[in-house]
């Protein structure tokens, strides 16, 4: 049974790529509006291939995945499309378009929208203006720092409004000061109301905030868990 | 065009290397299918104008050292008021001399030049396409006047004529389809380059919510842009290639306002069918994708 409301609803869920290789084994897990959750696990866990489960970048080979209530088995491309609108997500290595500018990187969710240019641009203006880059709208990320250039991948996955927001190893490429910004701009998003799942090899940041941790052995979720995923 | 460079400029795809070649070899395919369409319309034309002018005509040619003498001139007239009677001559009519200049100055296009030639004289025989023409008798009665006179008779050249002008058509029009496919697979060709190129970038897309519909729509606007090009260089190529020839054989090939609509309208007809490629080429790569991201 699904609850009213649940953003992620996983039931025994395996993955197996074509080569042969199962990298999640009998997944099972929810995930509600405004929770926060840190999933860790050792290098090749599965992590990566779960949160590529969660922004629709797969379909499972076995279970039941619903996002949004809607089941990834039977949903159509145009379905997926439309309904990763509703997840941000934020990748180590940042996966920013090298040939346009800060401020056109940022504003590009809203115009696959559609939406007014001039809605796009203030918007995307202000999130800057949030994570600090307000004087870096027309650089290249080629130009900016590890840091900075993580921090207009944040500004892309927000600008949304998502319902879910992933961050895989979001501070891998950043130092501990800038990492430790990072994960408060995360938190401070779980706060506005953002389901936040944040895959993360750093003990430190885990311990430091109270949220619970999923953690992944060999493709399965094991009871090493700091505390179950609550409901709000 | 300023519409293409504004929602080019902030287009998530950057140029690939392609986009500096594929207007000129998409234009000069444009340019080729023009010219064949072209080339069939003045084939068509042309035997159409003979069609009328020869279909139902019989020529004489008298030498030019026989039609001298007014005698000679009168037996003629009296031998065509004798033919006159029969059924299956329509009319029969001796050329003007400025009329037979006007025929040879369509080939050599120097009149003065014609004006100093001794021409032949030709009487005209129109006759009937329902009734069998006795040529041989005609000919006949001719040569009793006129010993050196020759009868054309144009059926008999004129039908092969036919046959190989018809085989021109097939031709020109068999080569303008040829060049639409090649079109078609240059352009498949190069999209799903493109796509394969531009992966991660649609990976990205793809991952911020977009549809099929809007990365299709990114590269459309590429290739409008490139066909846009390619178009332009096509017309100016077939303008220029136009007017050359009408310069060296307006007299034998009649071109009409109709050459001109072809110009425009075959580089259009190009443009339509890249915008589609190109899309069905995009729709087709991204379905079989799924909706698979690796990033």
């Amino acid at each position: 049974m699904i609850d009213q409301g649940e953003i992620v609803f996983m039931e025994r869920v395996s993955l197996r790529y074509r080569e042969g290789v199962s990298v999640l084994k009998n997944i099972s897990l929810r995930f509600f509006p405004r929770s926060f959750h840190f999933l860790t696990g050792s290098s090749g866990a599965g992590k990566s291939s779960l949160l590529r489960l969660l922004y629709l970048g797969l379909r499972p080979t076995a279970g039941t995945l619903k996002v949004f209530g809607t089941d990834i088995q039977q949903m159509s491309v145009k379905q997926a499309s439309l309904l990763r609108r509703r997840v941000g997500v934020v990748f180590q290595d940042f996966n920013l378009i090298e040939h346009l500018s800060v401020l056109e990187n940022v504003m590009l969710p809203l115009k696959v929208r559609n939406e007014p240019p001039s809605a796009r641009q203030e918007q995307a203006r202000e999130l800057l203006s949030w994570v600090g880059l307000e004087d870096h709208v027309d650089a290249l990320p080629l130009h900016l720092s590890g840091g900075e250039r993580q921090r207009v991948a944040i500004a892309r996955a927000v600008i949304g409004r998502p319902d879910l927001l992933l961050a895989d190893e979001p501070t891998g490429n950043v130092d501990d000061k800038m990492a430790q910004k990072l994960f408060h701009l995360f938190d401070g998003l779980h706060k506005m109301g953002t389901c936040v799942v944040l895959a993360t090899h750093s003990r430190h940041f885990v311990d430091m905030f109270p949220y619970p941790e999923l953690y992944l052995e060999d493709g399965r979720l094991t009871p090493h868990i700091k505390q179950q995923p609550e409901r709000p | 065009m300023y519409f293409l460079k504004s929602s080019l400029s902030d287009s998530p795809f950057a140029k690939s290397s392609s986009s500096h070649v594929l207007p000129w070899v998409v234009g000069a395919l444009i340019y080729l299918a023009t010219l064949a369409v072209l080339g069939c319309q003045g084939v068509y034309r042309t035997m159409e104008t003979w069609h009328m002018l020869l279909s139902e005509h019989v020529t004489v040619e008298i030498p030019a050292a026989q039609k001298t003498k007014d005698e000679d001139l009168d037996k003629l007239k009296t031998l065509l008021l004798t033919l006159e009677k029969e059924s299956w001559l329509l009319e029969a009519e001796i050329m003007p001399e400025n009329r037979v200049q006007d025929l040879v100055t369509a080939w050599i296009s120097d009149a003065a030049l014609v004006k100093t030639l001794v021409l032949p004289m030709l009487v005209d025989l129109r006759v009937s396409s329902e009734q069998r023409v006795p040529l041989e008798s005609i000919h006949k009665k001719i040569t009793d006047v006129f010993p050196e006179a020759v009868l054309h008779n144009h059926a008999e050249w004129y039908s092969p004529v036919l046959r190989y002008a018809s085989f021109a058509q097939f031709f020109s029009v068999a080569l303008a389809l040829l060049t639409v496919i090649i079109v078609i697979g240059t352009i498949v060709f190069s999209t799903h380059s493109d796509l394969i190129v531009h992966q991660h970038i649609i990976n990205i897309l793809q991952l911020i919510g977009a549809t099929d519909t809007y990365v299709a729509a990114q590269l459309e606007k590429r290739m409008l842009r490139m066909a846009f090009l390619a178009s332009f260089v096509a017309i100016v190529a077939s303008v220029v290639t136009l007017f050359t020839f009408r310069k060296m054989s307006s007299a034998i090939i009649p071109f009409e306002h109709q050459e001109w609509g072809i110009i425009i309208f075959i580089p259009i007809c190009m443009i339509a069918v890249v915008i589609c490629v190109t899309r069905l080429t995009v729709l087709w790569f991204l379905y079989r994708k799924d909706i698979n991201i690796t990033l």
